[in-house]
């Protein structure tokens, strides 16, 4: 009670308070007190006091204590305190108690004042689970207690990791529901293992451990929040196997999270985090003196090898994972710790447990494993080496057991590995001077040691497996049993073994041996029942009443007796089906030897061993089954007995019905072939068919891009027709650019056109007023020629008169020239009207059928149609080419035309000049006419009428005085003027 | 397999929606219409190539049930980016959207990117959400926008390499501090694997003693089978 004075110093001296009622103070200055120190002070108190009256403190403070963890979190002291007090009351384990306060020194290493409890060990563990429960009765207090682990502070971080930790051992399953709803609970937790302080992360290790407990949900974020990058550089760290206890947390702690949690499993391998587990097992040459913590470390990394590639894991999963293991040269690494020297057996031993889960059923593995070879000289084969041990007494049993298991994984699915075991026994292979896997299996098998016996003949078995080759092949095997005795059948010398009566472990061997033999192999069977003591013996064996010890036996025996009826080919006259049946029925009774085959399956050890394919036995006596020959067993217990039950009239209904589904089957066969060839036939028709559509299609494509193609040149044709068409219509005209039509041209050469016509009606016009003028100048001439000697007139009139003959002739040869271009454009109309009919004539192709035969036809149809098509496109494309030349050359013509239309243009200006002055010519012999009509009418002289609004007309010529009379004609002159010269100008 | 960047994904939205068969059809390139429920999260991963670089993807699928919700919301603080998936059959996962939006950006670091996927656009005649809506909703969010199908594998690849890339520019813009891998985001090693320097260990095991056994002279015989005929004998077992 020292301390007590201690802690409660300030205490009045009086009479000694007990602990509770201290205790209930205590409780009452937590909750009343205002000061944070008298608060702080008491909870110390309490604290000191948790460990001797836990009851006590438990049951009365730990309301106020978390009371305190609310209100008072700025104080990380008083925080401190209280969580101590808190792990005190809910921690069992008083070793587990770490005290750091002034208190554990003279607390700490007495473990003699806690354990002489009067409270026997159960009840205190029943105290530490029920103030657990009480605690996490409010969900809160665990929210609490993680948002405590924020605080960085070391005196709250470390003791809230324990208590957690402790809460979590108590009752897992409840802190884990809690933890796994609250926001970021786990990846808070996940943060401890980044703390720098050694001490949280060691023990945030703990706590993970058990917050990772058999918990998928909560596994996978701790995943997730890089977890497995985390453990693996802290492994690295710490030094890997030579590392201390915090790599062994890690490995526990990798462990939890990657058994039986296929999603991490293949996290971890997608986060290629097996390459990094290699150098683990990178161990020296040296490898004598491991620490205990090098071996513990070791075997937590093989398992956790193991883990990865468990046969119980998915097939998908496993065998990428072996995959990568071996691509990252792990699988090297471990089979170089296999042929090492000084590693410990327990290593070694799981080791090769390790070896064989990662090469089981994974052929590029075991083609490696095959490989291996032992460092010795000469070098023998890793499979030789561990068979060695396996048939070698001396060697622990959890090894020979490894072996056992590395050499059945090695054959699991492995056919070409079952060839080369049984070709080491075979004579073309066989090899006198080395050391054999076969001959080591023989030997064991035939050794006095009942455990090399067993571990032989399973080891041969699996040799076997579902091979029937191999089945057959082993029948070829002789052995030499002494000298002067003929040589003894493999078989034989098992069958002559098994009725020495030696131990059950070697006879049950033997008989697994044999019933995986003769399984599904009939002329195994015929070999057996060849031997004329087998039968006999089996029957004996089965029909005795024997001991308890004895069944297994028993029961393996009729399963084999059971294997020689139901996979008879019934080529022995004695041992036929029929006959193997009756003598179970008279010898040994069908109810009888039914029961004595289900001893197998209901022997205690045949579940376990069904369980999972290594062979672990707690002892060397209980090594009996065999995990594949349980399934093997399984599959024949429910046939054979139905074999065994049918009578032999059944049997022989059954041969017949056999028959007659044979002979059914004969022409099913038969039929099936024909349905197989017409299948194929009807596939290759397709193909044609389909290639034949596929080409049709082609065809039909290229035919429609070749009528669309026509369709252009169609349309370019007509196009061009239509511009032919338009410039031959006003080639008489102007033309410009013959590629183009020109909406302007047209108009111009609607424009000329006109003019044309008004040129052709002046002229006529101006032909009559021609005449009348010659007319009149005639009859002036001939009247005034003998009145007046002027004799200038006539030779001019003479002149004009002359040219004007020079125009209309020129006139005419226009006009010719104009019907002559019509007759051509008429021409070129024809042409072009004949071409386009001819391309009219092209048209679609001809239907297609649905029919084979058609197909071809009308592909040559289409093809021919195709090709006249493209004929005819190139014809019009040709048509068409020497239109354009055509057009070209109109158009040079028009060219040359509108050259010499300017010319002539310039004649008529210039003829025009020159009938202005014929016209003034005329008028001034008019006025001279006039003048001397006058004298003459002066002299007396009757003179006739003149005509003179001819006159006048002439006159009214620009330039000349106008008259009244003339008006209509001036309006017109212009106008013709105008003409004229537009006329002219298309002369030649 | 070497990377240059490994990214974490999370695939949320109500359930049934087609999240695994999603993923399933991202990772495996196949489909599988009766899919169970999922449980809490699932795992998987794919590598992809973003501007010539390898990027690994690990993504973990969540459970879509209220009942999973607390533990998937563990899922997002270390995720770089996030598929949010709807069902455009079904109007009432489109309209819980907003929970999903609000529940990631709760817990999710303040920089992920998040992808809204509008699945089983192979059901265009029971479509009760429109295309339109689904873009709207995430132009109003700031999401990007898909739709996609997982059975016939429709915009699949983009729904998840869109999201890369985006991942990707932020990356490249400097905006995730990608030292952190709590954002989801880890540079690839820089170097491969240390090669072992380790010699294989020599010096032949010693099985306790080697072959004691007595020795078994095989005599073989060619393959002629049933009844072996006599054969000389050969050495006999001592």
């Amino acid at each position: 009670m020292n301390f007590f004075r201690g802690v409660m110093g300030g205490q009045p001296a009086g009479p000694q308070p007990s602990g509770a009622e201290t205790i209930q103070k205590l409780c009452d200055r937590v909750a009343s007190s205002t000061l944070l120190e008298d608060r702080r002070d008491a909870v110390r108190a309490l604290k000191s006091l948790s460990k001797k009256y836990r009851l006590e403190v438990g049951t009365q403070a730990m309301n106020h204590l978390l009371q305190i963890l609310q209100t008072d979190r700025s104080d990380s002291e008083i925080i401190g305190y209280a969580l101590d007090t808190l792990f005190n009351i809910i921690c069992n384990d008083e070793e587990e108690e770490q005290d750091e306060s002034e208190d554990a020194a003279s607390m700490g290493k007495q473990k003699a004042v806690a354990v002489p409890d009067e409270n026997p060990q159960k009840q205190v563990d029943d105290l530490g689970v029920q103030f657990t429960d009480k605690l996490i009765q409010e969900p809160e207090n665990v929210t609490l207690l993680l948002t405590m682990l924020e605080e960085f502070d070391f005196h709250v971080r470390w003791p809230g990791v324990k208590l957690l930790t402790i809460l979590l051992k108590n009752q897992c399953v409840q802190l884990q529901a809690i933890i796994l709803v609250s926001p970021m609970g786990v990846s808070r937790l996940m943060d401890l293992l980044a703390d720098s302080r050694e001490v949280i992360r060691n023990d945030g290790l703990l706590l993970l451990q058990q917050l990772t407990k058999n918990n998928a949900a909560i596994q996978k974020i701790v995943a997730f929040e890089n977890a497995f990058e985390r453990l693996l550089d802290i492994i690295t760290e710490e030094g890997s196997s030579d590392g201390g206890i915090v790599v062994e947390d890690c490995l526990i702690l990798l462990l939890n999270l990657l058994r039986n949690n296929s999603s991490n499993q293949n996290f971890f391998k997608e986060g290629s985090y097996i390459q990094r587990m290699k150098p683990w097992f990178e161990v020296g040459d040296d490898n004598s003196g491991w620490s205990a913590q090098k071996v513990t470390n070791l075997h937590l990394m093989l398992q956790l090898v193991r883990v990865m590639v468990s046969p119980t894991n998915s097939p998908g999963a496993t065998a990428s994972c072996q995959k990568s293991m071996f691509q990252c040269g792990l699988l090297q690494q471990l089979c170089t710790i296999l042929m090492a020297t000084g590693v410990p057996a327990d290593i070694l031993t799981e080791t090769i447990n390790t070896v064989s889960e990662v090469i089981r059923g994974s052929q590029v593995n075991q083609d490696f494993f095959a490989s291996v070879n032992a460092p010795s000289n000469p070098p023998r084969p890793a499979i030789v080496v561990l068979l060695m041990s396996m048939v070698n007494e001396r060697q622990p049993f959890v090894l020979r057991c490894a072996v056992l298991y590395c050499f059945q994984c090695f054959l699991y699915r492995n056919q070409k590995g079952q060839g080369e075991i049984v070709a080491t026994l075979l004579p073309s292979t066989i090899d006198a001077n080395s050391i054999s896997a076969g001959q080591l299996l023989c030997g064991g098998l035939f050794s006095a040691d009942s455990l090399s016996n067993w571990c032989a003949a399973v080891a041969l078995a699996h040799a076997l497996q579902d091979n029937l080759t191999q089945k057959e092949q082993l029948l070829r095997v002789q052995l030499a049993t002494s000298l002067g005795k003929p040589p003894v059948s493999l078989l034989q010398q098992c069958t002559n073994i098994l009725s020495q009566g030696s131990k059950v472990q070697t006879r049950v061997g033997l008989l697994m041996l044999l019933c995986t033999w003769i399984s599904n192999c009939p002329i195994a069977v015929t070999h057996f029942l060849h031997n004329q003591e087998n039968v006999p013996f089996l029957t004996g064996q089965i029909s005795e009443n024997l001991g308890e010890d004895e069944r297994l036996v028993q029961g393996l025996c009729a399963l084999l007796l059971g294997i020689c009826i139901y996979h008879n080919d019934n080529s022995l006259e004695n041992y036929t089906k029929e006959k193997l049946k009756q003598l179970i029925e008279k010898r040994i009774g069908k109810e009888n030897f039914v029961e004595k085959l289900s001893f197998i399956t209901k022997h205690e050890l045949y579940s376990r061993a069904a369980q999972k394919p290594q062979p672990v036995f707690p002892s060397p006596e209980q090594m009996l089954f065999d995990h594949e020959f349980t399934k093997l067993v399984k599959d024949l217990e429910g046939v054979i007995t139905k074999a065994v039950h049918k009578s032999s009239e059944e049997e022989k209904k059954e041969e017949e019905t056999k028959k007659t589904i044979e002979q059914h089957d004969s022409i099913v066969t038969q039929y099936k072939e024909l349905i197989r060839e017409q299948d194929s036939q009807l596939q290759e028709l397709r193909e044609q068919v389909s290639s034949m559509s596929s080409q049709k299609e082609l065809m039909q494509s290229s035919l429609a891009q070749q009528l669309s193609q026509i369709q252009q040149h169609k349309d370019q044709y007509n196009l061009l027709k239509l511009k032919l068409g338009k410039d031959s219509q006003g080639q008489a005209g102007s033309q410009a650019d013959g590629a183009q039509v020109n909406g302007l041209q047209t108009e111009e050469l609607g424009q000329l056109r006109e003019e044309v016509e008004e040129l052709r009606r002046q002229q006529a016009t101006l032909h009559s007023q021609l005449g009348e003028k010659e007319t009149l100048i005639s009859t002036l001439r001939s009247g005034s020629s003998q009145e007046a000697g002027d004799a200038t007139g006539g030779p001019v009139n003479t002149d004009m008169t002359q040219e004007l003959e020079a125009l209309r002739s020129q006139i005419q040869s226009q006009q010719a020239e104009i019907s002559q271009l019509q007759t051509e454009r008429t021409e070129l109309l024809r042409r072009a009207e004949a071409k386009s009919s001819e391309a009219g004539v092209a048209g679609g192709s001809s239907e297609d059928s649905a029919l084979l035969a058609d197909l071809e036809g009308r592909l040559a149809a289409q093809t021919s149609e195709t090709d006249r098509l493209k004929a005819e496109v190139q014809g019009l494309t040709e048509g068409r080419a020497g239109m354009e030349q055509q057009l070209a050359s109109a158009t040079s013509t028009v060219a040359i035309l509108q050259a010499e239309k300017a010319k002539l243009q310039g004649e008529l200006q210039e003829s025009k000049k020159e009938q202005d002055d014929l016209l003034m010519l005329l008028a001034d012999q008019d006025q001279k006419i006039h003048s001397l009509k006058q004298k003459l009418k002066d002299l007396g002289e009757a003179v006739r009428s003149t005509h003179p609004h001819h006159i006048q007309h002439v006159t009214a010529s620009p330039g000349l005085p106008t008259g009244s009379g003339a008006d209509r004609t001036i309006e017109r002159y212009p106008q013709g003027g105008f003409h004229a010269t537009s006329f002219t100008s298309r002369r030649f | 397999m070497a990377y240059a960047y490994l990214f974490k994904y999370i695939i949320i939205g109500d359930t049934g929606v087609g999240k695994s068969c999603l993923l399933l059809q991202f990772t495996d390139k196949r489909f599988q219409p009766v899919h169970d429920l999922t449980i809490g999260v699932e795992f998987g991963a794919r590598m992809i190539t973003i501007d010539g670089k390898q990027i690994k993807l690990q993504i973990w699928d969540t459970a879509g049930q209220e009942s999973f919700r607390s533990i998937t919301r563990s899922y997002y603080r270390g995720a770089a980016g996030a598929l949010l998936v709807y069902d455009i059959t079904r109007r009432d996962t489109f309209n819980h959207l907003t929970t999903w939006l609000e529940d990631a950006r709760q817990h999710s670091n303040s920089n992920m990117v998040i992808m809204l996927i509008g699945n089983k656009s192979d059901l265009e005649s029971r479509r009760e959400v429109k295309k339109e809506e689904g873009e709207a909703f995430a132009r109003e969010h700031g999401l990007i926008f898909m739709e996609t199908s997982a059975k016939t594998a429709s915009n699949v690849e983009e729904a998840f390499i869109n999201t890369a890339k985006e991942i990707y520019e932020k990356i490249q813009e400097g905006v995730f501090d990608i030292n952190n891998e709590a954002n989801g985001i880890k540079i690839g090693p820089q170097h491969p694997t240390t090669s072992s320097t380790l010699a294989g260990s020599q010096g032949g095991q010693q099985p306790g003693g080697g072959l004691l056994l007595r020795t078994l002279h095989l005599l073989l015989l060619p393959p002629s089978l049933p009844p072996p005929p006599p054969v000389q004998p050969a050495v006999l077992i001592s």
